[in-house]
């Protein structure tokens, strides 16, 4: 009796860290989205993925014609927009997408002087002033000048107790992360190219070809070695290879895009060896036998039969593997480096929607807004992929193998 | 399944619970305590603004050491000093003096209140200058660029330039001069210079401030293309104008420093280096405090943890 009384308490213990570890990792997982989603959801929207991340910026002054409008707005402002009727332009305070103070243009009156301004720029064209800028600052003759850190108040106050303006300077909102997008694409195209054709053809060796000998096995235990690599010794191997290889052979100067797909396909080699492999494992050797006896060659039945079955599987290895260059930062901080860039090239400098991230949190001060932002797409796009892969794979079992997962 | 539901929620709210903890607010009261011990905030290890202070202060190895700093002190944000030091009438903080408002009281340093006028005229020690320096002439990757850094240097001295750093926070040099009225000084502002790439580098607390330069600057002089890459004040002077690295993929047209020149650095003729505004850093108390001064020594005395109340200093 005692020794049952006994076991049950052991047993209750043993259920009971069951139940806490997982509850912890339960636990963790929802902290962390709850982290990114109520840092990051106020920034979530379609400016900051089709926006750039420098501002253009402009200078201007009013066309000799231009006269104070003196306009009363029958519009209805919101609390913290103001409005100047002399000039007729509303503006209003507003935290840009990197964390700065700026002044947003609410509104600007078609007849205003400030709706049609002369560039003093090197363009021509007149630029018309609307609610895509923030403005810097207004300068005026003999007064001081109107700046962007006073606020928008005190841009209208000075507006208002001046009949004309010396220059005004304004620039488009910036802070996106189109080109991080952007490169994220290219980097996952480039590297596909190069990792792919490779480590199918290792996959293929190594299931159809290789003799069952101690090399199979040593190289088999060297690539699942290159798995559990971090992947910043390779981003050092990327830095000291890929940078110098590159550099010579195209116009780069020094990391880059080029450089940087070699890296993660240096990477995800082992993954997509693996994962190829296991596909290519699970084709039941009826397949080859049946082959074989037809009268096809090895060469024949391996690419004509085996390799095609194996298509789902070598898809699964693919979005693994896209998971993890979207996922990559370490590595390409060597390899590519850390400077934002807008105009995308492949061998130029830029960053990936993840080094991106690393990037706005060594900024002073660090901007853990728009980095959980583009955490949340990350996670979106990382969750995407896995539905895909599970919805990919127990089709695939289903269909080949009577399988129901 | 329902137990580990249960188990779940109570975790959660144990932790939701501890995170609320921390939340303790001070009630203001008229009257001053002195035997209460000095609550310290600061700014982290990678703000410029810490450095400057720490610097400003003679306790430079706080710069970048959390470890030599008093114990139990609180790291917080420029915005985070400003309103902790509001509601807190036992701490003492510090920030840049262009965030300085009325919520709280700034202290004066050895006597001098924290002025521009007394940072341009140089009486305010808490400060620190901003420093550019160029390469030599002839030796940029194209007269183009030459022209145009030229351009930018003389912009620098003009009130839209000044402007500009004043809206980042930072004190400009005074000036009267308009780049309306130098721009006909500049001829390759006139061109269309969007394919022209200029290098800037150099202290990294000027980094804002200098992009910024740049950002306004780029419109005025036909959009040429401004690269940043801002790594440390002593890289002004070696990727400028150091034979060993000037000239290799990390060399730098233009380079900024947080502070003044020295050693070698002074051997580059003084045309081509120069100031362009002062950053002034304010020690701030809370406004019941009853502390209108303080020196370097009593600074580094607070933030070392030798003075552990109030009493201490106000005695």
């Amino acid at each position: 009796m005692s020794k049952n009384k006994r076991r049950k308490t052991y047993d209750t213990l043993l259920n009971g860290i069951t139940y806490f570890a997982s509850s912890i990792s339960f636990i963790t997982l929802l902290a962390i989205l709850i982290f990114i989603f109520g840092k990051g959801y106020k920034l979530l929207n379609i400016d900051l993925i089709a926006e750039n991340f420098e501002s253009q910026g402009y200078v201007a002054d009013l066309y000799d014609y231009a006269r104070l409008c003196n306009c009363e707005s029958d519009i209805a402002f919101d609390e913290g927009v103001y409005y100047s009727s002399k000039w007729g332009i509303a503006l209003a305070d507003q935290i840009d997408l990197l964390g700065k103070n700026v002044i947003q243009i609410i509104y600007v009156n078609p007849k205003s002087p400030l709706f049609e301004i002369r560039d003093k720029g090197i363009g021509n064209e007149p630029i018309e002033l609307r609610d895509e800028y923030h403005i810097i600052r207004i300068a005026f003759d003999n007064y001081p000048t109107a700046l962007s850190r006073y606020g928008a108040e005190n841009m209208i106050n000075y507006l208002n107790a001046n009949d004309e303006l010396r220059e005004i300077e304004f620039q488009t909102k910036g802070g996106g992360i189109k080109g991080s997008i952007i490169t994220t694409l290219y980097l996952i195209a480039l590297t596909l190219i190069i990792a792919l054709p490779i480590g199918i053809g290792a996959a293929i060796y190594l299931n159809e070809y290789a003799p069952n000998n101690k090399f199979t096995k040593f190289l088999r235990s060297l690539i699942e070695t290159l798995t559990g690599v971090p992947s910043i010794i390779y981003g050092l191997m990327g830095l000291a290879i890929f940078v110098p290889i590159t550099t010579k052979l195209t116009n780069a100067t020094g990391g880059n895009i080029i450089s940087g797909a070699m890296t993660l396909a240096v990477i995800l080699l082992p993954v997509i060896i693996r994962t190829t492999e296991e596909s290519l494992k699970v084709i039941p050797d009826d397949y080859r036998q049946a082959s074989l006896a037809l009268g096809a060659s090895k060469t024949q039945t391996t690419f004509k039969v085996v390799l095609p079955s194996s298509v789902p599987g070598i898809l699964t290895a693919t979005l693994l593997a896209i998971g993890r260059i979207i996922g990559e930062s370490a590595a390409l901080v060597f390899a590519i480096g850390t400077s934002i860039k807008d105009q995308v090239s492949l061998t130029g400098k830029s960053t990936s929607l993840a080094v991106h991230i690393w990037a706005m949190m060594t900024d002073e001060p660090a901007n853990i807004e728009l980095s959980a932002t583009i955490a949340i797409i990350i996670v979106l796009i990382v969750v995407i992929l896995n539905i895909l892969i599970k919805l990919i794979s127990s089709r695939y079992l289903k269909r080949k193998l009577g399988i129901s997962i | 399944m329902k137990k580990i539901l249960s188990m779940i929620i109570m975790l959660f709210i144990g932790v939701s619970l501890v995170a609320c903890a921390d939340k303790t607010t001070t009630v203001s009261t008229s009257s001053f305590d002195e035997t209460k011990s000095i609550n310290v905030y600061t700014r982290d290890t990678t703000s410029g603004t810490r450095t400057g202070f720490m610097e400003g202060i003679g306790f430079a190895e706080a710069a970048t050491s959390d470890s030599v700093l008093v114990d139990g002190f609180l790291i917080k944000d420029n915005t985070g000093i400003l309103t902790t030091i509001a509601i807190d009438e036992y701490g003492i903080g510090y920030v840049s003096l262009s965030s300085v408002n009325s919520s709280i009281k700034g202290l004066q340093f050895n006597g001098i209140a924290p002025t521009e006028a007394n940072v341009i005229n140089d009486t305010y020690a808490l400060k620190r200058p901003f420093m550019w320096m160029t390469r030599a002439e002839g030796d940029y990757p194209s007269q183009t660029v030459e022209d145009i850094v030229k351009a930018f240097v003389a912009f620098l001295g003009t009130t839209d330039g000044g402007d500009i750093i004043n809206n980042q926070g930072a004190i400009a040099l005074p000036s009267t001069t308009t780049w309306d009225s130098i721009k006909s000084n500049h001829n390759v502002c006139i061109q269309d210079n969007s394919s022209v790439t200029v290098r800037f580098g150099g202290s990294d607390s000027i980094q804002k401030v200098a992009q910024a330069l740049t950002a306004a600057f780029m419109p005025k002089c036909g959009n040429f293309v401004a690269e940043h890459d801002h790594t440390g004040s002593s890289d002004a002077y070696k990727r400028t104008n150091d034979p060993a690295i000037k000239d290799t993929s990390v060399g730098k047209d233009v380079g900024f420093a947080s502070r003044n020149f020295r050693g070698s650095e002074l051997d580059v003729p003084a045309v081509r280096r120069g100031q362009l505004a002062w950053d002034a850093i304010v020690a701030i108390v809370n406004l019941n405090n009853p502390l209108v001064n303080v020196t370097a020594e009593d600074l580094k005395k607070m933030y070392n943890g030798t003075y552990k109340t109030w009493s201490e200093i106000l005695g």
